[in-house]
């Protein structure tokens, strides 16, 4: 079976809540966001993966981007904060992802 | 090759890519791009970027991908007609809800606006949106076309 078809689902949403989730904490730009996700490989986010992600969302609204000049000179980076509407759909997709994981994990069972 | 000039002919074919999107869309993805790639050539990890990068048309085609609006609009017209209760303008400034197209709006649903007035509102932006890429592509055709002699020289 083709496993890794299916962890790619799976990942697409979760990428999403990921992002999101870590803008709730604190404003990063994508360097940012791949470093911190960096000890978490299996989310999935890549280099590749993350800006067409951030540039949906900023269009969508749920966050948005400022580009940002360093203290000690040098190019800008991009820094992404959560809006006011993402952080109503990240409440919606948390509940969500609460929801979905306690009722799959007794479905399919936990392994430790 | 030097990292920069590595990083400035992945970014010209990447802006090539992505000539579909607005000037300021693509000037805004390439400048992000290249902090990007600066950054891990500054860490020295420039051919781990790129590689995860993909190739300049594979990394374009993540984000015209997520830019599929005229088909977005097609679907709206189309479930207007199949499930017409599941589409609308809804709106609530109280909750701060703003919603267009196919929505699982949930219990207590905000105020919606459009009615039946969806599908010609969803029909005619999906046709305006086809008729003018075709414009736009006929335009850049006629333009390749006059430039083709200069090519030849």
């Amino acid at each position: 079976m083709d496993v890794d078809a299916w962890k790619s689902q799976l990942r697409k949403g979760a990428a999403e809540l990921a992002v999101l989730a870590l803008l709730a904490e604190d404003e990063r730009s994508g360097i940012g966001l791949l470093d911190a996700l960096g000890e978490r490989p299996e989310i999935g986010l890549s280099d590749g993966s993350i800006y067409p992600l951030l540039n949906r969302l900023e269009r969508e609204g749920r966050i948005s981007g400022d580009w940002r000049a360093p203290e000690g000179g040098g190019r800008g980076q991009k820094v992404y904060r959560l809006t006011r509407g993402g952080r109503t759909a990240l409440a919606q997709m948390r509940a969500a992802w609460n929801g979905f994981r306690d009722q799959l994990s007794t479905l399919v069972g936990e392994t430790k | 090759m030097s990292d920069d000039k590595r990083i400035d002919a992945y970014l010209k074919e990447l802006g090539r890519a992505l000539r579909q999107l607005d000037e300021k869309d693509r000037s805004d993805i390439l400048s992000e791009i290249r902090t990007h790639l600066e950054h891990r050539a500054g860490e020295d990890r420039l051919n781990e970027a790129l590689r995860s990068l993909g190739a300049p048309a594979q990394c374009a085609r993540g984000f015209l991908e997520e830019l599929k609006i005229q088909n977005a609009f097609v679907i709206v017209a189309l479930t207007e007609l199949v499930a017409p209760d599941a589409v609308g303008l809804w709106v609530d400034p109280a909750r701060d809800i703003f919603a267009l197209g196919v929505v699982d709006i949930g219990e207590n649903p905000p105020k919606e606006l459009l009615g039946r007035w969806m599908f010609p509102l969803a029909t005619t932006l999906a046709v305006l949106s086809l008729l003018i890429g075709q414009w736009l592509a006929r335009v850049f055709i006629r333009l390749m076309a006059r430039r083709r002699p200069v090519f030849a020289v």
